[in-house]
């Protein structure tokens, strides 16, 4: 079941819930799920109760820290595992020849740039670490 | 005067002269010490326990919160942050409300309530603090 399509009713408490699906895209899916319904329970009961939209901004704000240390919390141990399965090189890969494109556009000279020389050989390293974290994965199963 | 005394004595004065830290003056979480926050949820818990009424869910203690401390508009990120905290420490017990208990249009809640351990961590913590209040020493220990 997806919670990301709750629409609160005042447009203030949308932002609210538009903060609270940000942070929470940084975790993984059961913190992500388990949050998001809990937001969602809690800003449909502060509606229901007539509570002020500018109060549930301010109790959003005043916890927006905590949001964001418990987002890193949870979200960076999972990024970082992240890295040992091929998929972030695979999705970084062709960041770099644009990375390269935009380089050359925004120097032109004689001599090369090392953005261009980063993009021209970053994507296909990064492919082979993605082979190489594949094929290490593969064996060590 | 032995060598251990006197540097006892040293630190002693020096404790005495030293003005606020920030250690002193930000709540720092000790071992077996709860955070206010923490104390006054575990409190509501055990009253409602009592009460008959055990279950509670985030908006709800909030409110309670907002009543019972004076508090204004409990933030939502700290609010959530320590009730995961404190289930996480097996102090709360925490499910999702089954399908016929929601109402028609109402997102379900997430129902917490205390656990077997928490009045008895409620006291341990109380008494580490007047403990800690006697003597002041104990607190840097």
């Amino acid at each position: 079941m997806t919670t990301v399509t709750y629409r609160p009713a005042h447009r203030s408490v949308r932002w609210v819930w538009l903060w609270c699906v940000a942070y929470t895209s940084l975790t993984p899916g059961a913190a992500r799920r388990r949050r998001r319904e809990e937001m969602r329970s809690h800003l449909w009961e502060s509606e229901r109760a007539g509570l002020p939209a500018y109060a549930v901004v301010l109790a959003a704000l005043r916890g927006a820290v905590h949001d964001a240390t418990w987002a890193a919390a949870r979200g960076l141990p999972a990024l970082g595992r992240s890295f040992g399965t091929p998929t972030p090189y695979v999705v970084l890969a062709p960041l770099f020849p644009i990375e390269g494109w935009v380089v050359s556009a925004l120097f032109v000279g004689r001599t090369q740039h090392i953005g261009e020389r980063v993009g021209a050989v970053g994507g296909g390293v990064t492919l082979l670490v993605a082979g190489l974290v594949w094929a290490l994965r593969r064996t060590m199963r | 005067m032995s060598r251990v005394c006197l540097v006892s004595l040293v630190d002693d004065r020096r404790a005495e002269n030293s003005s606020p830290t920030y250690a002193s003056t930000v709540p720092r979480r000790r071992a077996g010490v709860l955070l206010p926050l923490e104390e006054t949820i575990l409190d509501v818990g055990v009253r409602r326990l009592r009460d008959g009424d055990p279950e509670f869910y985030g908006f709800a203690m909030a409110t309670e919160l907002d009543e019972a401390d004076g508090r204004r508009l409990t933030a939502h990120g700290t609010l959530y942050k320590v009730l995961e905290r404190l289930e996480r420490d097996g102090l709360l017990v925490s499910r999702w409300e089954e399908a016929d208990e929601v109402e028609e249009g109402r997102p379900r809640r997430r129902l917490y309530q205390v656990s077997d351990q928490a009045e008895g961590a409620l006291r341990r913590s109380r008494q580490l603090q007047t403990a800690t209040a006697l003597r002041p020493g104990l607190a840097s220990r």
